[in-house]
């Protein structure tokens, strides 16, 4: 059995009070930043968060204690903290849950990022579309300055530290860390060229650190409970808890932790398996930007490395189910409908590229379309990926991954729309 | 400071210098859209694909504006991988975009038609609707916009907002749907606007002005300097059929970087105007009369010389070049020796960027040789002091103190473009010729010299107001040089601010020179 | 002005808006969290709000325009009381969001992203992209609630209760 369920990130989920500082304070909640704050230096939580090589949640995998570590030294101008909250991957549900549920530990992990980083303030970016969250965080954030967690000369020490939420208001592309620097600022959600990193030069032209919600929240425990037991769970790959978002096709669906490098086959029946006894066509396995993985391809384990080596990424961890009865054609009309529709516009490939390859799968998915469309769908793709070398951000690859591997994977099935003329799940 | 290879050649560059502007000094062009050297790099139209030689990396290319040059880099900007990547970038550029150049304003100065020429692949493989736009949008009387031309490089909202500093135009909505707009009820206002014109760099932005009038490759374009200002701004002149359609500002890195504003580029109609002088003129029984104009300058040197020297004044304009300016005041000094010379201050509104509130464009350059601003002037008519004004290349027909004290005068003498109310005063008319039919230099604010070039020939029987001079002190045995360069020599010799300048330097780069004498210290 | 009495920020919102910006070190940071409220306050951002914020946080018209346009919770044109985002995303999608998109604009009577409100002046709706409760697909977000595992039977009682 490799699923290894942890009961860290979400814990006390179950509980109607689980969202309030006296649940999560009865949880051992704030202890770390007690501990941060009166015995540990700022470079201390900086190497221990190293020392446990969390492993970026939103999708890049980037080791945080590696990212802190690239703060200019010695610079005179603020440092700030922006907490990824934006969670529109397509299929990913695990931060809303987090914020929803367990908000303190997600302001406790900011607290001990803005310490440990020379940080005064921090923003949580959280996504327009997810008010319920936003509430909880203020609740959770007017409870923390009530108890002293926050504000001025926090649990009598030196250390001073605001935390605010910022809402999005709709637009996919603010996930991606500039594109979401751009939307604080109050700006169009454009993704910034790289370099200058955050790091060097974020939020304000500031030093700025972006970390995801489920990244952050893994920071009390590891300064809690010590950077060796996080490295005890999950896989050397990937140490520590992780949050599984499961939807689709699927007996089961939910928000689901285990220790990373869970194996998504036996995740997937451990959800009940595909729903109403069908029989599975294929997973998506990190959010809508993945790369398809056939039924003969999901006996893998959730981890970073794993899931590259599988021919995918392990992105959001947000999995989607599909059953037999799914058309692959269609899926792609729908997954380009919300790339194109998601593109920023900045760059040539992605703005013109994403538009471009919708068009030509909606009209393969009509009937209408030709062997040789099936190849430019393909090669327009191919096209638009690039790896920064033909965008800005990663949006453009996130349309081309799916693109191009549920062609490569299920081309007879494209071929089958363009001979039928028609789509042939739909009678 | 970092060594790289380009295409095979070494090149050692500053800290900080982009790999575009390195191949540009080994004299590769990379093409380019959305880079601009006046404006923030934004790296979002990727037409500059290079690669990047390093096995290791899995896509080699990436956009050569925003890679800084590092130690022991290694570009290729012709290599099959690049090609390829530019051709992509093209091709995504082309799908939507109308490909109606046979009734673009652009074609011919398109760089989407050159590189799409250049780097494309050969034919398209788009056969989707492409997506429709804004067409034929004002965004100001004199800039129009084609959201199906543009090519979203976002070069005219980073002007507007980075240079002038007033976020005019923004982007609206996204992704294939991005277009280019100003705000509801707003418009582009901003006083430099229509630099947004010579940035695009295909035919979504165009001139109201020019539009339609001419295609830009029947244009002929003269390097010059634009008159309205102390700023000098350098410009091309472009013209058609003797007429001046278009005035574009031309680089220079000490005068107006690349810029111009809209008030100084639109100022050329009354080069073209009907009123232009094409003939001189005399006052007879109160008529004007066309004359010869050797006839007309063997008068008007008559005239003032019948005048008790103390009774003259001359007013030389401060928009006359350094030369012209040098021998007017030569032959009112030393010919006609009188009693003063001034030039008519013009004041308006300036701003920090480039906009002069000195509305004379050779202020400095007059002060220098000798000539201020003429003081008290219509007193001085009405009193008496002066009975005989000589105008050299000015008018002040709104000015009505002076206007009013013109019948004071026993005679009047005016050398002028055109029939001004004032000139129709004179006895004595000879016909000039505007900035745009004349070779000379100037001096600007800051003590940049510059040159102009003439575009077109002198209307009818007018002649450049330097022959005119030199007619005039010719009457009375003084020869001078016929060419605009010999009269600078004669000039530099004389006064010290011009004395290290060499009329060469000036033409041969384009450029403007300054001696330290010249130059302002800061 | 939205309610029109020519002064930005709205009385009412005045004191709400200076806290916002407090919160940042540039003012222009304040413009997403203050559109959104405007947006939910008067259902939709009119030119005059735009030119009025714009001078309240030092920017300019066309800076808000973009922004405005860019975001799909920002409409230029009035929105129903009650907006509806039904996810159309690909967890949705195959979940048959698109069922229910046809449900819900026939009982409404009107069109998702049509940029029009219900004749009452009620609803309006439009499709979002995924709205991360793929879990309860297929959901909609109304106003600030989500709804989750929708039938097709739901849709009239949804519809009921929202009108309250
Ligand atoms: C198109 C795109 C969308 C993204 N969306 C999100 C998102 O919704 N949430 C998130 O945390 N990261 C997202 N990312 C990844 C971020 O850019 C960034 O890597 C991450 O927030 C860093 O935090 P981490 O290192 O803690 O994972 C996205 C990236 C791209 C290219
Ligand atoms: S890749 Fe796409 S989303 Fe990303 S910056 Fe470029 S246009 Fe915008
Ligand atoms: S209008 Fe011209 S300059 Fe402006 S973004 Fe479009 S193509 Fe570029
Ligand atoms: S700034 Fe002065 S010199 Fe330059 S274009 Fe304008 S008027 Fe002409
Ligand atoms: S010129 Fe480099 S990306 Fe446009």
């Amino acid at each position: 059995m490799s699923l290894k369920p942890t009961n860290i990130l979400l814990r006390g989920m179950e509980k109607e009070s689980s969202a309030t500082i006296e649940n999560y304070i009865s949880e051992d909640g704030y202890k770390a930043l007690e501990k941060a704050l009166k015995e540990m230096k700022p470079e201390e939580i900086v190497a221990e968060v190293a020392k446990a090589r969390i492993r970026g949640r939103g999708g890049a995998g980037f080791e945080a204690g590696r990212k802190w570590g690239f703060l200019p030294k010695g610079v005179d101008k603020p440092v700030y903290l922006a907490c990824n909250a934006d969670e529109s991957e397509p299929g990913t549900f695990k931060d809303r849950h987090i914020m929803e549920h367990c908000p303190h530990r997600l302001l406790e992990g900011c607290l001990l990022a803005c310490y440990a980083i020379g940080s005064k303030t921090g923003y949580i970016y959280v996504r327009g579309e997810f008010p319920g969250a936003q509430q909880s965080l203020w609740r959770a954030i007017d409870e923390a300055h009530e108890k002293g967690y926050m504000g001025e000369k926090i649990l009598g020490t030196d250390f001073s530290c605001e935390i605010y939420v910022h809402t999005g208001a709709g637009a996919y592309v603010c996930g991606e860390e500039t594109g979401m620097l751009s939307s604080i600022e109050g700006g169009r959600g454009h993704p910034r060229l790289k370099p200058p990193f955050p790091a060097v030069e974020g939020l304000f032209r500031c030093p700025t650190i972006v970390n995801n919600v489920e990244t952050l929240s893994n920071v009390p425990f590891v300064i809690h409970e010590g950077a060796d037991a996080f490295l005890a769970l999950g896989t050397d790959d990937t140490p520590g808890p992780k949050l599984f978002c499961v939807s689709g096709h699927v007996e089961k669906p939910g928000c689901y932790e285990f220790e990373a490098g869970a194996n998504l086959k036996e995740l997937l029946e451990h959800c009940g398996g595909v729903w109403k006894g069908r029989k599975l066509k294929g997973i998506i396995p990190g959010g809508a930007s993945a790369h398809i993985l056939k039924p003969d391809e999901i006996d893998v384990s959730m981890d970073f490395g794993s899931m590259a080596r599988a021919g995918s990424i392990l992105g959001s961890a947000g999995m989607i189910v599909l059953d037999e009865t799914t058309c692959i054609v269609e899926l792609l009309r729908n997954a380009l409908e919300f790339f194109a529709h998601e593109s920023c516009g900045q760059c040539t490939p992605c703005r013109e590229g994403t538009g471009w390859a919708k068009k030509i799968v909606t009209r393969i998915e009509a009937g209408e379309g030709t062997m040789e469309d099936i190849d430019k769908l393909w090669e327009v793709a191919d096209n638009f990926e690039g790896m920064g070398g033909k965008t800005i951000c990663a949006l453009a690859d996130a349309a081309a991954w799916p693109t191009k591997s549920y062609v490569e994977k299920f081309r007879d099935e494209f071929e089958e729309h363009v001979r039928l003329g028609r789509c042939p799940m739909k009678g | 400071m970092p060594t790289l290879t380009i295409d095979g050649r070494e090149i050692t560059v500053d800290p900080g210098t982009t790999v575009i502007q390195a191949a540009e000094e080994l004299g590769i062009y990379i093409p380019r859209y959305c880079w601009h050297p006046g404006l923030k790099i934004a790296g979002n139209c990727r037409i500059c694909q290079v690669e990047v030689v390093n096995p290791k990396l899995k896509f080699p290319c990436t956009i050569a504006c925003n890679l800084m040059c590092g130690d022991g880099m290694v570009i290729e900007t012709d290599s099959d991988e690049a090609k390829k990547a530019r051709a992509d970038v093209m091709e995504f550029l082309l799908i939507n975009h109308p490909l109606d150049c046979p009734i673009c304003d652009q074609a011919g100065e398109c760089t989407l038609q050159e590189f799409s020429y250049e780097y494309g692949h050969d034919k398209s493989r788009f056969t989707e609707e492409k997506v429709h736009k804004s067409k034929r949008v004002q965004f100001s009387d004199q800039v129009s916009f084609d959201g199906e031309r543009c090519i979203l490089c976002t070069r005219c909202v980073r002007f507007c907002r980075d240079v002038v500093g007033n976020e005019e135009l923004c982007l609206v909505e996204r992704g294939d749907h991005e277009e280019i707009a100003v705000a509801n009820g707003g418009g582009l206002t901003n006083p430099y606007s229509m630099n947004v014109i010579d940035l695009c760099p295909v035919g979504a932005l165009t001139s109201s002005d020019f539009r339609f009038k001419s295609r830009v490759w029947f244009l002929e374009e003269t390097p010059s300097a634009c008159t309205s200002c102390a700023r000098n701004c350098a410009v091309d002149i472009g013209t058609r059929w003797d007429k001046v359609m278009r005035l574009k500002p031309r680089e220079n890195e000490h005068v107006n970087k690349w810029w111009m504003c809209d008030e100084g580029r639109l100022n050329y109609h009354y080069v073209n105007a009907a009123d232009r002088l094409g003939y001189a003129y005399v006052q007879q029984g109160g008529k004007l009369v066309r004359t010869s104009v050797d006839d007309a300058v063997a008068m008007a040197h008559e005239l003032i010389g019948k005048l008790p020297a103390e009774k003259l004044y001359g007013l030389i304009s401060a928009r006359l070049t350094n030369e012209e300016i040098f021998l007017a005041k030569r032959y009112l000094d030393q010919v006609a020796g009188a009693a003063g010379v001034g030039f008519l201050p013009r004041i308006g509104e300036g701003d920090d960027f480039l906009i002069s509130a000195d509305r004379n464009p050779n202020a400095r350059g007059a002060g220098l040789i000798g000539v201020s601003a003429a003081k008290g002037l219509a007193a001085d008519i009405k009193a008496g002091k002066v009975k005989g004004l000589v105008i050299f290349g000015d008018s002040f027909d709104h000015d009505e103190e002076l206007m009013g004290a013109l019948a004071d005068l026993d005679f009047l003498v005016v050398m002028d473009y055109r029939l001004s109310e004032t000139a129709k005063q004179a006895d004595v008319i000879l016909p000039g010729v505007t900035f745009a039919e004349k070779e000379g230099s100037i001096t600007n604010i800051d003590g940049w010299v510059s040159k102009l070039n003439p575009a077109l020939p002198p209307p009818a029987e007018a002649r450049r107001n330097l022959d005119l001079l030199a007619g005039l002190l010719g009457r009375a045995g003084q020869d001078v040089p016929d060419t605009a360069e010999g009269v600078f020599r004669l000039l530099a010799e004389t006064v010290s601010a011009f004395t290290d300048i060499s009329y060469g330097e000036i033409f041969a780069a384009s450029r403007q020179v300054a001696t330290d004498a010249v130059v302002k210290a800061d | 002005m939205a309610e029109g009495n020519g002064v930005f920020p709205p009385d009412n919102l005045k004191a709400e808006f200076d806290g916002i910006v407090a919160r940042y070190p540039k003012k222009t940071a304040a413009l997403i969290p203050i559109l959104m409220r405007l947006q939910e306050e008067f259902q939709h951002i009119t030119t005059e709000d735009m030119d009025g914020l714009a001078a309240y946080l030092d920017t300019t018209p066309a800076h808000v325009l973009g922004v405005v346009t860019f975001y799909t919770m920002f409409s230029q044109k009035k929105r129903g009381k009650h907006h509806i985002y039904l996810c159309k995303t690909l967890s949705c999608h195959i979940r048959g969001a698109e069922e229910l998109l046809s449900l819900f604009e026939e009982k409404l009577g009107v069109k998702a992203h049509s940029g029009d409100a219900s004749g009452d002046g009620e609803f309006s709706i439009d499709t979002g992209e995924c709205l991360g409760l793929c879990e309860q697909a297929p959901c909609v977000l109304v106003d600030d609630q989500a709804i989750g595992n929708i039938t097709p039977e739901m849709v009239d009682q949804i519809i009921e209760e929202l009108r309250g």
